[in-house]
């Protein structure tokens, strides 16, 4: 019995269960690559693909409850029908577990096969993706199949219970009843309608007037949420008021296809709204994550030119001169010894020290006050006027506690104080040699030029009144002649030099060997969004698919009426295209709406990974934008059909 | 010429496999002038839900033709068919077959949204339609708001609304409290006062008593028919009863 209705409702069945083989499959498969080694290099990577593992089980759970939820109301009457016809509660009760052990047992069964075939095809991309060659070795993980089964289990162990005690409890009557509830006319709540609005409204102002990094950071978690809240009220309140505003205006409300659509929208908002609400956070989410994450890694090369404008770069702290001596000396052997020439040579000390600031002062971050927010610190990056002069080349004349300043805008007044010193901002300059490290995170960081003796003051002054005072830095940048690999070779054997010493630079970078690592952090990144980015777009679809299919049986019986009243069926595929294209467009458009919303916040969010290519993004975001609309919409076209079928099929 | 006219109507259907066929109608002929109240009875299996649908042009006949206004029916295409249902015939169902996405005034004006009618004229149209049928107070509501009486009012509203050649009705007062019912038979026989034809199909002796002329089907052919002419309600109540214990009997055919 329960297999003959497993068959009989198989335009419903089979959606889930595809579902669940999908899930399980990504679960399965996303276990698999967390702790394969051969992914997770890099800490980082298996954290990214850690996080992954999580919000994927999270996200089946409350996705299968979701389309289960659908089966359920649809079978509620049928279940009701064999009550009444005497099957006791415990036998429905079995009924019930069988249907839910067959599709269990299918649907997990299903999902690891697809899994282990799916396996292979995502070893090959990573690694793509990684750019990384590795063997390609096929594997088998007895452990993620582990998971997958306790995950899944425990998910239809709870549908079930949940199936189970929602038909005991309703009586017959209410069971066959459960598909006719109509929903009264949903009130037009003004004060959700407005909240939404404003909400919405909010975050999309601080979407587009963050400044900075840090900002960006903290505004992105908020905006999301507000769009959120927003989204769901607009859709609950805004659309009931919008439709009623339509219903309003006679001339539009009273032609053929208007008519039956608006009104047919009116009576089923309320449930609709949720639906649609989901539809369009799931594809801004879609959008979002994609096209970030595509633009991360296409723009891995800009980030690099960024992040390390020279092939090689040493980092020193506290360095005397003799240091300094050793370094250039290991420095220019490696090239002898390798039989290259250093380029583009360039050798500079700073330091960069942070500050409270306040009312146009500078002071001594002790460490012990509560950090209110990031706008109340500054970061200040201080050269001599000598280093500066030998890297721009440009000779620049100060007074005694005199600063050439960069980047202070309004922050700072033009005579200021600074550690209980005054000083004075003898000349604004429009650029600066080195960049401050904090110039991507935060909005007050600012250059100071100086004289060499009130730097060494003031430096003395910084290494008493700080607990943690800042290290003089010495860096020292250059590129290396011939190809990547030679420039990687210089690399690893200037390291190993330096390993030797006693005290040893602080850091060395390479480009490429910082690409490498940026490949596999960004590429399992970029793996991670395409791969939730599939979960959320099949969640999308099997939403917009159930909830065609609740509509076309509900509606059924309706256009049965309007046919015998006069319309034929040519009106009424008319009426149904005009629904459709209302339900099609509404979340379709807010969703990219928002995306618009938070293009300056993800640029402001990518630059904190070094990404400055406004333009790549922008690109990346249209071409997703682009493809996602071309896939919706196919989907709406299938979907229309069946729900067209289903409305036509009585008549 | 008649409003319509029905000869030698036949339906057959036959079950999915093939095997089977049952004759819902043998051969029915009868024809309805303009102006004239007229209701058909039968028990039930006799033929007149079969009989209706095809007069609504909802389903093909097997054999026979329908003439409304000299026009046949099934000569119609599909696509001008519901437009000529709309425009020459409005129906009253027993279960009102009222949309409840839909206030009372949209559920009236359906018919003529579907026709494309401009806002004005649909206006001017509801105004004494409404008044007649004593629904203004409730036009703002919904269909589960209002209690039968007012729903079948409602459904007679908008069958009024396209002002039809004839009125079908298929078992009005099915659905309905005795005096509900009693009400809307009133209605109906207002409305025919003004001139407009009504075809009802009833159980009902109550509501068929207040027809002009009644006509009784058994076995897929029309039995016997009893004009009203100057007799008042009781009476023609009292030879409507009569006609059906004979027909029940299994009386010989006679009229």
């Amino acid at each position: 019995m329960a297999i003959a209705n497993i068959r009989s409702h198989q335009k419903f069945y089979l959606p889930f269960l595809l579902t669940i083989i999908l899930s399980a499959a990504m679960y399965y498969n996303m276990c698999g690559v967390s702790v394969n080694t051969v992914y997770t290099v890099q800490e980082a990577t298996a954290e990214v693909l850690g996080f992954g593992v999580v919000i994927l089980g999270l996200f089946s759970v409350i996705f299968l409850f979701y389309t289960n939820s659908f089966l359920m109301k649809r079978r509620k009457q049928e279940l009701g029908l064999y009550h009444v016809l005497g099957l006791n509660r415990r036998h429905i009760a079995m009924v019930l577990a069988w249907e839910t052990f067959f599709i269990a047992a299918a649907g997990i069964v299903g999902g690891l096969v697809a899994g282990l075939l799916l396996d292979r095809m995502m070893f090959l991309i990573i690694l793509r993706l990684y750019h990384h060659p590795i063997n390609v070795e096929y594997h088998i993980y007895p452990y993620a199949i582990k998971k997958t089964l306790q995950l899944f289990l425990g998910i239809f162990v709870l549908l079930y219970l949940y199936d189970a005690l929602s038909v005991c409890r309703s009586s017959a009557i209410e069971l066959l009843q459960s598909g006719h509830t109509g929903e009264r006319e949903p009130k037009t709540k003004w004060a959700a309608a407005i909240a939404g609005v404003v909400c919405v409204g909010t975050g999309y102002y601080m979407a587009n007037t963050v400044e900075n990094v840090a900002a960006a950071l903290t505004a992105l978690f908020l905006c999301v949420l507000l769009v959120m809240a927003g989204t769901y009220c607009l859709f609950l309140a805004g659309s009931v008021a919008f439709l009623k505003f339509l219903k309003r205006r006679k001339t539009y409300y009273y032609q053929t296809n208007h008519f039956v659509a608006v009104c047919g929208l009116l009576y089923r908002m309320k449930q609709n709204a949720v639906g649609l609400a989901n539809i369009c956070i799931l594809s801004t989410g879609v959008l979002l994550v994609l096209s970030t994450t595509v633009c991360l890694y296409a723009g891995m090369k800009d980030i690099l030119t960024v992040r390390f404008p020279h092939e090689i770069e040493i980092l020193c702290n506290d360095y005397g001169e003799e240091e300094q001596e050793k370094i250039e000396r290991a420095i220019a052997k490696t090239a002898r010894d390798g039989g290259w020439t250093v380029e583009n040579y360039r050798a500079y000390e700073s330091v960069n020290v942070s500050f409270l600031l306040k009312e146009g002062e500078l002071s001594a971050d002790s460490g012990d006050t509560l950090i209110l927010s990031f706008d109340d610190f500054a970061s200040v990056t201080f050269l001599t006027d000598q280093t500066y002069e030998k890297l721009t080349g440009k000779k620049i004349h100060l007074p005694k506690n005199g600063v050439g300043a960069y980047h202070v805008k309004n922050a700072l007044p033009k005579t200021f104080c600074m550690m209980g010193n005054e000083y004075r901002i003898a000349e604004e300059l429009d650029g600066f040699p080195v960049p401050n490290k904090m110039q991507n995170i935060m909005s007050n960081w600012f250059c100071f030029v100086m004289r060499r003796e009130d730097f060494e003051q003031f430096f003395r002054q910084q290494q008493k009144l700080y607990e943690k005072p800042s290290a003089m830095e010495l860096a020292l940048s250059f590129d290396v002649s011939g190809e990547k690999e030679d420039a990687v070779a210089f690399f690893e054997r200037l390291q190993e030099t330096c390993g030797a010493w006693e005290k040893q630079p602080s850091m060395i970078n390479c480009r490429y060997v910082n690409e490498a690592d940026g490949y596999i952090l960004y590429g399992s990144m970029l793996f991670l969004g395409i791969y939730l980015g599939t979960m959320f777009l099949t969640a999308t679809v099997l939403i917009i698919y159930y909830k065609q299919m609740m509509e076309g049986y509900e509606d059924r019986g309706r256009y049965a009426i309007m046919r015998k009243v006069g319309m034929d069926r040519r009106e009424i595929r008319r009426c149904v295209r005009s629904q459709i294209l209302i339900l099609f467009f509404l979340p379709l458009g807010t969703a990219l709406a928002h995306c618009l919303a938070a293009f300056h916040l993800m640029t402001r969010v990518l630059q904190g990974f070094y990404m400055h290519n406004t333009l790549l993004f922008a690109g990346v975001t249209a071409a997703v934008a682009g493809v996602f609309t071309l896939g919706y919409t196919l989907v709406f076209l299938i979907t229309s059909r069946s729900y067209y079928q289903i409305v036509s099929g009585t008549i | 010429m008649s409003m319509l006219e029905v000869t030698h109507l036949k339906k057959v259907y036959t079950t999915r496999f093939g095997g089977n066929q049952i004759q819902a109608l043998s051969d029915v002929t009868f024809s309805v002038e303009e102006g004239e109240y007229a209701a058909i009875m039968g028990e039930s299996g006799s033929g007149k839900t079969t009989l209706l649908n095809i007069l609504a042009a909802l389903d093909k006949p097997t054999g026979g033709e329908v003439l409304l206004n000299g026009k046949n029916l099934q000569t119609v295409k599909d696509k001008e068919r519901s437009a000529f249902r709309r425009d020459n015939l409005g129906f009253v169902f027993q279960d009102f077959n009222l949309l409840d996405t839909f206030t009372v005034q949209d559920n009236i004006l359906l018919p003529l949204v579907l026709s494309g009618c401009n806002y004005h004229q649909m206006e001017s149209r509801l105004q004494p339609v409404v008044e007649k049928l004593g629904i203004e107070a409730i036009l703002k509501k919904y269909p589960y708001e209002i209690s039968g009486g007012q729903k079948q009012r409602t459904a007679v509203a908008r069958a009024l609304i396209t002002r039809p050649k004839m009125i079908l009705a298929d078992e009005p007062t099915g659905a309905l409290d005795s005096r509900a019912a009693d009400n809307l038979t009133r209605l109906f026989s207002e409305i025919n006062a003004e001139g407009q034809t009504i075809l009802m199909v009833t159980h009902s002796i109550r509501a068929a008593s207040s027809a002009g002329r009644v006509l009784f089907i058994r076995d897929g052919e029309v039995f016997h028919q009893i004009y009203k002419g100057s007799m008042s309600d009781e009476e023609m109540f009292e030879k409507i009863s009569n006609t059906l214990t004979i027909l029940t009997r299994g009386g010989e055919r006679r009229g």
